[in-house]
């Protein structure tokens, strides 16, 4: 489907989801790899048989297993072998960025983000995501990380629809508000709700749909979700770093009750940033690696 | 050298002669701009946090405030300048558009970092030629060290010169 030049009144969500035949998608195997790691009796052999269902997402995983960021003794070849040296939740964690780099990595002009800065984005608001929930121990690191990478996944489909037909940027610029609510001013949903619709479609546990649904206005969700609080603290360090800004910019509201919610305290704050450059310049290797293996 | 060098997360860069100086999307964090004139040596530090932990920034000073610009000035001395020459030009420490930090008041990094900088410049006795801190726009900063131009470029404003670090 082509970007959409002109509309009358607002166009309908449900129709655009319905109608458009090259939406973002992640691969039937990285859904099987998320849901197999959080059962109780997933082995390194039962996560490795669903990998090697995806022969090109397996290629991925090895190249990435294979970086230079993990410094493996010897090259490893084979998933299971992955699986065993490195471990069920990193290779779960490779899955998903195999599985979505290619989506976000592009250029969305909708957003003023040149590639690759809604990859840069959603790979800090992932690990960041997974920081924070490490701390507070009041949500998965794994289902924090994936719900990171996945936050900003409606941005792609808005930018297939209006690239080129709405001009988002210069809507915001001298502007004084919300950059969401700019979003539903144009075109009657924004980028969280579209997100939201897509991981449904997906499967994705609800929690985490509903973590990305409301990841800007937390105090609108109708039940307490530590996911959504951790994605809510990523999304404004992310920003707090200056990454993958956009058009969207620092145009966000915060809401300082999700980090008490999870937990967390004032002194949390800088040591959780402090970590996470240290680590987040670190892994700067997987983004080479990912280009190349893309 | 001619290009530019990009300055990351809690970097320190110090260039001589010529070039440019950028530090990309700048958010809470601060671009500390320093310059000999006579020596023509420039410098540019990204800073993440306000204060190191006890005062130990272990392998990267450049990431608070306190140590960053100490840091800062021994490479450049180490390059040829002299510190009571240095100019300086600060920019960043901005905050999200609206925020309620609740009972952790340290979340607003951006104004503490702001502050934590014109602290350590003040420690140092430096001068500061121009400060543009604050606000709600991510910011990139670019120091021509040729010109002396500190270019400050937002999303709402464009490119705008902040100000001459090699005018008097």
């Amino acid at each position: 489907m082509s970007a959409i030049t002109s509309f009358s009144g607002r166009p309908n969500l449900a129709q655009l989801l319905e109608t458009t035949t090259d939406l973002p998608v992640v691969s039937s195997t990285v859904l099987a790899v998320i849901s197999e790691t959080e059962a109780e009796e997933s082995t390194a052999q039962s996560v490795g048989r669903l990998l090697q269902q995806d022969p090109a997402l397996t290629a991925r995983v090895l190249r990435l297993a294979n970086s230079s960021f993990y410094s493996l003794r010897k090259q490893v070849f084979d998933v299971n072998e992955a699986v065993v040296i490195l471990g069920m939740r990193t290779v779960r964690r490779l899955a998903v960025v195999a599985s979505t780099y290619p989506w976000l990595c592009r250029d969305l002009k909708v957003f003023d983000l040149a590639s690759p800065g809604l990859w840069e984005f959603s790979y800090a608001t992932a690990t960041f995501a997974q920081t924070i929930a490490d701390r507070s121990r009041k949500a998965s690191p794994d289902a924090a990380f994936t719900c990171g990478l996945l936050a900003d996944i409606g941005k792609i489909a808005m930018s297939i629809w209006f690239d080129g037909s709405a001009d988002l940027v210069g809507a915001l610029r001298g502007d004084k508000s919300l950059a969401i609510d700019h979003e539903f001013e144009l075109f009657g949903f924004h980028h969280a709700e579209v997100g939201y619709q897509l991981t449904k479609m997906w499967g994705l546990p609800n929690e985490l749909c509903e973590a990305i649904r409301y990841s800007h206005t937390p105090s609108e969700a109708t039940s307490q979700n530590p996911l959504l609080d951790c994605l809510h603290c990523a999304d404004y360090l992310t920003r707090c770093m200056g990454i993958g800004l956009g058009s969207e910019g620092l145009r966000i509201e915060f809401d300082g009750d999700a980090w008490s919610r999870l937990g967390l305290t004032d002194d949390d704050f800088d040591g959780i940033l402090s970590d996470w450059i240290d680590q987040f310049q670190a892994r700067q290797t997987l983004f080479t690696d990912q280009a190349q293996a893309a | 050298m001619t290009g530019s060098t990009l300055v990351g997360m809690a970097e320190i860069k110090v260039i001589q002669e010529t070039g440019s100086l950028v530090c990309l999307g700048l958010g809470s964090c601060v671009g500390i701009c320093a310059l000999d004139p006579v020596a023509k040596v420039g410098g540019m530090v990204h800073v993440m946090l306000p204060e190191a932990f006890n005062g130990e920034p272990g392998d990267k000073p450049g990431k608070f405030a306190d140590t960053a610009l100490p840091a800062l000035i021994a490479q450049m001395e180490a390059a040829g300048a002299r510190k009571s020459r240095l100019v300086l030009a600060v920019s960043g420490g901005a905050q999200v558009f609206k925020s309620s930090t609740g009972a952790a008041p340290k979340l607003d990094v951006g104004e503490r970092n702001g502050a934590a900088v014109r602290a350590a410049i003040k420690k140092q006795g430096l001068r500061c030629k121009a400060e543009d801190l604050g606000g709600n726009q991510g910011r990139t900063v670019t120091f021509k060290l040729d010109t002396g131009d500190i270019i400050v470029k937002t999303l709402s404003v464009g490119e705008k010169n902040l100000t001459n670090l090699r005018a008097a």
